[in-house]
């Protein structure tokens, strides 16, 4: 499911199989099993246990799976990695992304135990987290360290706290971080994930911050509550306007393919490539969302 | 592989199950099953519990299980980390290949 | 995930306001707070009010309150679970819980069984074939018309002996239960060799752990009693109950001695307990008189850690003593032992012989 929607990025604790088992059947697009914070010390070789079994025996159908794992340097990261690999995920979660070398070293460990476990090799995707000025800093090297790089995700928690910053709602404090990491993602060609909006009453809230992060170019947001899907799948969503845009240039390239057009133009612009997979990926979405659009040019 | 102490996984929580975990030197498998569902899936329980026990190489246990409506996969975890920490040993995922 | 509820960890013994916080939730409920508890959980909603708690202390659970207006939800068992857990990691894995008769279905569906009740007071544990399993460790089976005696020992004295010997005459066996739980000065390690070593002439007679089925004054709680409850009656009842139902029938058990209690008047009471109990279930009971030594004393336990806390071990001692007892108190092993015991000095002196 690589080319996937990544609008929404749930988490659900392996601490809890009625977390779990319930996450399933909400509206996220992409669902996270977290074995990091909200797994206690003392419960994390458990978590192992029923992350690995279901994601490998009752896999979600139509969702994205990810794993997130401990810290790159805690006790924990080594065993995550024989556990989550094997599990056969879509990617790999990875906290507090530093440097690049961090991912190597990451991806190298995926890649031996890929070997081993007779897993095509570097087919588990990672997704990196951002969330110190530190990786924000070294956002580019980041993007690019690793063809397994998927996409990155700004944490904004504990990004304001390593900055000394109070996290506000409106998040200026974070603006420059989610640009840095969002211009990072584009260069490399990977998707961009916003972070958290913290508090799960403010609906109105939240609706203000995720129009930011879509106006800024971002693919998706993670959240921790279910409450918050819609809110967040509707402002990923196309709009009405963006859809029929997309649908007269997909129109007008095949109009002047037909008719062996080498250059084709809509209101006085060329259509290129990159015009026509955005054109591809606006219906796509728009699909996802439930919008009722012709499938005449999806067929994947 | 031998149980060293008695350990206790999973929660009571919904769609989860408890699964205590006692050594039970020289008396085999002893199995209690306290659940929600009993009537239905007791055997179903009761052979999942049993397997996992035979892929460790456990022959003597005494296990509980209060059952709060698990699905096969959550019973299963439940029983490899009970025991994991009843034997004291982290899990080789190889086995898994 | 649409919980509303999230489980918290307190702390009370190192924080506080964790502690401040349990008392006031249980009062509201009607509750005492008891000052040994270890470790609690609750369960808190978004802004982080309590709403439901149980604590720990040991091996015993207590302490549940529930508030009225969010009951149903199955949030004891997750206070439960959470409480196991933590428990299982402090290396307690016999979990037992004292509630009023009436609610035993609030906890059975978190994986506590009924093992005894008296009017008052239910006892549960986690596991229903606690007893049996532990029955099964004995090794010895069931012997009719045996007896049972169950001592602290704390440590070996005359008096024991004297009430052993005389209880083995009177039986075709004698069990001695020795109290397991190590609230005494002397650990239960020694305590067991020097009763071994005692009783090794006495060819009827087999030495058993408790268990955790004879219970002890020191972890009864009353945090459930009502105002004018007697917890000493009430839990004296219980545990005659449960030795009774769940010990002496199934090990054929006939006869219980206990010594005289001359001055306790905790002792004294458990005493007249077992006597308003035992007979009913087919069990007699026999009180023997105190041994007393050459000089006229009562023997006692208690007399002799008195003596030790004043000074060293020395021949005089064997007054009250067995030799080997005495061997032991003069040994290296007794050396931190008797450390302690001075500094406990006067602590204990409740403490009876049980």
């Amino acid at each position: 499911m690589a080319n996937a929607l990544k609008r929404t990025n749930l988490y659900a604790s392996a601490s809890s199989p009625v977390n779990m088992a319930q996450a399933v059947f909400y509206e996220e697009d992409c669902i996270v099993y977290d074995l990091e914070d909200s797994v206690s010390l003392a419960e994390k070789d458990a978590a192992r246990f029923l992350i690995y079994n279901t994601v490998r025996y009752h896999r979600p159908r139509d969702k994205y799976v990810i794993i997130r794992v401990n810290g790159l340097y805690s006790e924990f990261i080594d065993e995550d990695l024989q556990a989550a690999v094997r599990a056969r995920p879509d990617a790999i979660r990875l906290p507090k992304v530093e440097s690049a070398e961090e991912v190597r070293r990451i991806s190298a460990q995926i890649a031996a135990i890929e070997k081993k476990a007779g897993i095509p090799v570097g087919s588990i995707r990672l997704w990196c987290n951002i969330e110190s000025y530190l990786g924000v800093l070294y956002a580019r090297e980041i993007a690019q360290a690793d063809p397994r790089v998927e996409a990155m995700a700004i944490g904004a928690e504990d990004l304001t706290v390593s900055l000394s910053a109070s996290r506000t709602k409106q998040g200026l404090e974070i603006f420059y971080a989610r640009n840095a990491v969002l211009m990072a993602c584009r260069e490399a060609g990977i998707a961009a994930i916003d972070a958290v909006f913290s508090d799960i009453n403010d609906l109105e809230g939240l609706q203000h911050d995720v129009a930011l992060a879509k106006n800024l170019g971002f693919d998706g947001k993670t959240v921790v509550h279910p409450r918050q899907l819609a809110a967040v799948n509707a402002a990923f969503a196309p709009s009405e306007k963006e859809i029929r845009y997309a649908l007269r240039v997909l129109a007008t390239l095949e109009e002047g393919r037909r008719q062996g057009k080498g250059v084709i133009t809509l209101d006085g612009s060329m259509l290129d490539k990159p015009m026509e997979l955005r054109a591809l990926n606006t219906l796509r979405m728009a699909r996802a969302a439930g919008n009722k659009v012709g499938g005449e040019y999806l067929n994947d | 592989m031998n149980l060293k102490k008695p350990a206790i996984a999973g929660t009571l929580e919904s769609s989860d199950v408890q699964i205590t975990l006692y050594p039970n030197e020289g008396n085999g498998i002893e199995i209690s099953l306290n659940s929600v569902v009993k009537a239905i899936f007791g055997q179903a329980i009761l052979e999942t519990a049993r397997a996992v026990l035979r892929e460790f190489g456990v022959t003597d246990a005494y296990v509980q299980i209060d059952d709060k409506g698990a699905l096969d996969h959550v019973i299963r975890s439940r029983m490899q980390a009970a025991i994991c920490r009843s034997a004291e040993c982290s899990y080789d995922w190889a086995r898994e290949d | 995930m649409d919980e509303t509820f999230r489980p918290h960890e307190y702390l009370p013994q190192s924080f506080t306001p964790d502690r401040l916080l349990l008392e006031q939730f249980l009062a509201r409920h009607g509750l005492r707070y008891e000052e040994d508890i270890e470790y609690a959980c609750g369960m808190t909603d978004d802004s982080g009010t309590l709403f439901a708690c149980g604590c720990c202390a040991g091996s015993i659970l207590k302490c549940f309150a529930v508030d009225p207006s969010i009951r149903g939800q199955n949030l004891t068992g997750q206070i439960i679970s959470q409480l196991s857990r933590n428990r299982f990691a402090k290396g307690y894995s016999r979990l037992f819980l004292f509630t009023r008769p009436g609610n035993a279905a609030m906890f059975m569906p978190s994986g506590f069984f009924p093992i005894a009740s008296t009017d008052k007071v239910l006892l549960m544990g986690n596991s229903p074939s606690g007893v049996a399993r532990y029955l099964r460790s004995l090794k010895t089976g069931p012997v009719p018309d045996s007896g049972a005696v169950v001592m602290n020992c704390n440590p070996l004295t005359r008096g024991h002996l004297a009430l052993i010997e005389y209880a083995a005459q009177r039986c075709r066996l004698l069990r001695l239960f020795l109290v397991e739980e190590d609230r005494s000065v002397f650990p239960f390690a020694d305590r067991l060799m020097l009763v071994q070593q005692g009783v090794a002439h006495l060819p009827n007679v087999r030495v058993h752990p408790s268990g955790p089925y004879m219970i002890s004054q020191l972890t009864f709680p009353s945090y459930f009693l009502k105002e004018g409850d007697d917890a000493a009656r009430i839990q004296a009842e219980l545990d005659a109950t449960v030795f009774a139902e769940k010990i002496a029938l199934p090990l054929q058990i006939t006869i219980r001695f206990v010594g005289e209690e001359p001055s306790c008047p905790a002792t004294r009471q458990y005493n007249l307990a077992l006597r308003a109990i035992l007979p009913d279930h087919g069990v007699a009971l026999e009180e023997i008189p105190r041994r007393c030594a050459d000089n006229g004393e009562i023997i006692s336990a208690s007399r002799v850690r008195e003596l030790l806390c004043r000074r060293d071990p020395d021949r005089s001692l064997l007054r009250y003593v067995p030799q080997a007892t005495l061997d032991y108190l003069c040994s290296a092993r007794a050396r931190p032992v008797l450390e302690s015991l001075r500094r406990a000095c006067g602590a204990n002196k409740g403490e009876a012989m049980l």
